[in-house]
């Protein structure tokens, strides 16, 4: 939709705001000239901890890129473009988009699950919102390898599903959902879908209530109200929701390793084979750059398109 | 009861064990400027949010131009809400927020173009129409609250405590201008107010309020000058009371209050012969006389003593002990001379009280059974 700006209207002021000058440097210059400059000793010890296990990481990761495979599969160290080349080559395309359709299905899914869910906590928890909330973070007791495995157990031929299906008679044969595109997607669906709901609850939380009440006084209906007030009031939530899905859910391979078949590749089985089995770690490292890049490129994309668009 | 805009059939709100609006008729007529005056607490909100749809009454019903609400979401009432919060939307600029109303109505774009600019008009706001709520001064986004509400042209506008997050300089502004508005546009305000002086100041009508109940619906001089009860001979305005008993002397009612003092009171007084009731004067109605200066015949009389003097500029406040009743009255005299000409009572000095018998208000006495049945009537 257009928005009416005239030249004179005020500055936007939108949910999330893309900084202009980088993070680093604001911190910097708030680190100079900041009359407490005592308070910000109080960050070291973060700074240190992501320099240490963030960044370093990353640095190794960045230097070995640049190598290549020696001999016994240690890395030997240079400067070349040629794993990024390879990385960038056709070759890895369908893997690429199946990744990313596969996420964003996911994501897609959780969204559509998490929202309602959510809403409900968020608005009409009660007293019982710290039970549903803990009951949504429940899985994360156990490993996310033993959960994705108990999924084989539901989905096989002769699995809990068929078993059901078939002792009522609604099915025949047992249906095969197991190592197929769709149980790669709701093994996404199902690990992640906390990662939606959890943000999507903080931001629905906050809402002012007043405000749908606002709306309904006004004359919209429940619909136009959640079109209208309740979703772009949740944006935030539903930005970081979909980031914290779609992120982990693009790279994964646990599922896919467990849950898919030969034609459900992703590109984290990929990475993880350079890694593991074909020990080269300069190609795995240049993988693992490129899909970073091509990510921030599209959070980016993303988050400017969401944070500014004018939803109503 | 076609001829009300809202009419308040025996509604009774409760909340688990809290009863917050008890048994509540009431009848507002088409245009009229009305206002629920109460105490914190008393139940106001809660009538104006079942009267807007966001609360089911638990009892009794609710008719808005004649028909019957109870069963109506709030989209469907056609009343409009101005919230103590504002609650506008703070994504939506100015013009978003006053035009949300009108969309829903599926006008022609130039139609609601046309009646937003009207509103922002009516509110001084045209040349912030491209503003988001947050960058407004408390006062306009309470105009744009109210113009996202009166854009509507709802046949009820219902107002909860609008200025109360005003100073007292805008308070006061913002009052005229919702009277003026008032008379703009002709709607029925329902107007709800702690405060007992912009409820006089603005009020076609009042009902006063107290834990739930209604006490006493009048016109504001009515409720200054012809309190129902004791409440609200306490909450609008100061009274003196006195306790007494209720006797009659033919045509007259008589009071007696004890010590053998007796005051006469007007005939149709309230309560029966004997009952206990109590005696309510104003501050203000009360004048002081010299001792053995002459007072004229008739008055109701009483000798006290000064205890305190309190100067407040236009008047003085004294609170005068008066053995007889064992009790203190408020005084208020106004300052008709220079108070550096000495007109002014001393603390110790023996005075007496006089009164015209016609402002002598007779109240049922609280908690008992009278009280209740009084405003019923
Ligand atoms: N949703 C609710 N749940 C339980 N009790 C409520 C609820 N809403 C109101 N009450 C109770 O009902 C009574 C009346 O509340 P209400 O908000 O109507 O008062 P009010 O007259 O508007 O007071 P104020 O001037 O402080 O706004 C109070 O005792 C309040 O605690
Ligand atoms: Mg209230």
């Amino acid at each position: 939709m257009t928005s009416l700006e005239s030249p004179a209207a005020p500055p936007q002021s939108s949910a999330i705001a893309i900084e202009k000058p980088g993070l680093l440097s604001r911190l910097v210059g708030r680190l100079r000239g900041h009359p407490f400059a005592a308070a910000n000793l109080l960050l070291l010890p973060t700074m240190a901890w992501l320099v240490l296990f963030l960044m370093l990481p990353l640095l190794v990761i960045l230097v070995y890129s640049f190598g290549s495979r020696g001999t016994y599969g240690d890395v030997v160290l240079g400067f070349s473009f040629a794993n990024y080349v390879k990385a960038f080559s056709p070759l890895w395309l369908p893997t690429i988009l199946r990744s990313f359709g596969f996420a964003a299905l996911a994501t897609i899914l959780c969204l559509a699950m998490g929202y309602p869910l959510a809403y409900f906590i968020a608005l009409h928890g009660g007293r019982k919102k710290s039970v549903y909330l803990i009951l949504v973070m429940l899985p994360f007791w156990t490993s996310y390898l033993i959960r994705t495995y108990s999924w084989i157990v539901i989905l096989r031929s002769q699995g809990v599903v068929n078993t059901v299906l078939q002792s009522l008679h609604i099915i025949d044969d047992p249906l095969n959902i197991l190592n197929t595109p769709y149980s790669v997607i709701l093994g996404l669906t199902y690990g992640f879908l906390p990662f939606m709901t959890l943000p999507l609850y903080a931001s629905l939380e906050r809402l002012d209530k007043s405000l749908i009440e606002a709306s309904w006084d006004l004359g919209a209906n429940r619909f136009w109200t959640l079109l209208k007030v309740t979703i772009p009031l949740s944006l935030p939530g539903i930005i970081a929701g979909t980031l914290l899905t779609f992120i982990p859910a693009v790279g994964d391979f646990v599922t896919p390793d467990l849950l898919g078949g030969p034609d459900t590749q992703m590109i984290g089985n990929v990475i993880q084979s350079q890694f593991l089995s074909a020990r080269d770690w300069s190609y795995g490292s240049a993988l693992s750059f490129s899909l970073m890049a091509i990510l921030l490129v599209s959070i980016y994309l993303y988050v400017r398109r969401m944070g500014s668009e004018d939803l109503v | 009861m076609d001829d009300f805009a809202i009419y308040l059939d025996g509604v009774t709100k409760r909340f688990g064990p809290v009863t917050a609006v008890e048994r509540m008729d009431l009848g507002i007529a088409r245009g009229e400027f009305f206002s629920l005056l109460g105490p914190s607490g008393c139940g106001k909100t809660t009538t104006l949010r079942m009267i807007a749809g966001f609360e089911e009454p638990s009892e009794g019903a609710i008719f808005l131009d004649g028909t019957d609400v109870a069963k109506l979401p709030p989209f469907r009432r056609n009343v409009n809400t101005v919230f103590q919060s504002y609650a506008l939307f703070p994504h939506l600029n100015v013009e978003k927020n006053v035009a949300f109303g009108l969309k829903r109505k599926k006008l022609a774009r130039h139609e609601i173009k046309r009646r937003v600019t009207d509103a922002l008009r009516l509110v001084e706001l045209e040349e912030r129409r491209q503003y988001k709520p947050s960058q407004l001064s408390g006062g306009m986004q309470q105009r744009v609250a109210l113009a996202r509400a009166l854009v509507n042209l709802p046949s009820v506008l219902l107002l909860d405590e609008p200025l109360g997050a005003l100073d007292l300089k805008l308070r006061r502004q913002m009052q005229l201008e919702l009277k003026h508005i008032h008379k703009d546009v002709g709607i029925t305000f329902i107007y709800v107010t702690h405060d007992q002086e912009e409820a006089l100041t603005m009020s076609d009508r009042i009902a006063v309020m107290n834990a739930g109940r209604v006490e006493q619906v009048g016109v504001p001089e009515d409720l200054y000058e012809h309190p129902a009860t004791r409440f609200v001979a306490g909450f609008i305005g100061t009274s003196n009371f006195i306790e007494g008993s209720l006797e009659r002397d033919g045509d007259h009612g008589l009071m007696n209050l004890g010590e053998g003092q007796r005051v006469l009171v007007p005939a149709a007084a309230g309560g029966s012969a004997g009952g206990p009731v109590e005696l309510a004067v104003r501050p203000e109605k009360i004048r002081l006389y010299e001792v053995g200066q002459e007072v004229p015949e008739g008055l109701c009389l009483l000798r006290g003593k000064v205890r305190d003097v309190v100067y407040l500029g236009m008047t003085t406040q004294y609170t005068i002990e008066v053995p007889v009743l064992s009790r203190q009255f408020t005084v208020l005299e106004q300052n008709v001379e220079a108070a550096s000409d000495q007109t002014l009572w001393v603390p110790g000095e023996e005075t007496q009280l006089a009164w015209h018998p016609s402002h002598n208000r007779v109240l049922p006495a609280e908690g008992s059974a009278g009280a209740q049945e009084e405003d019923a009537a």
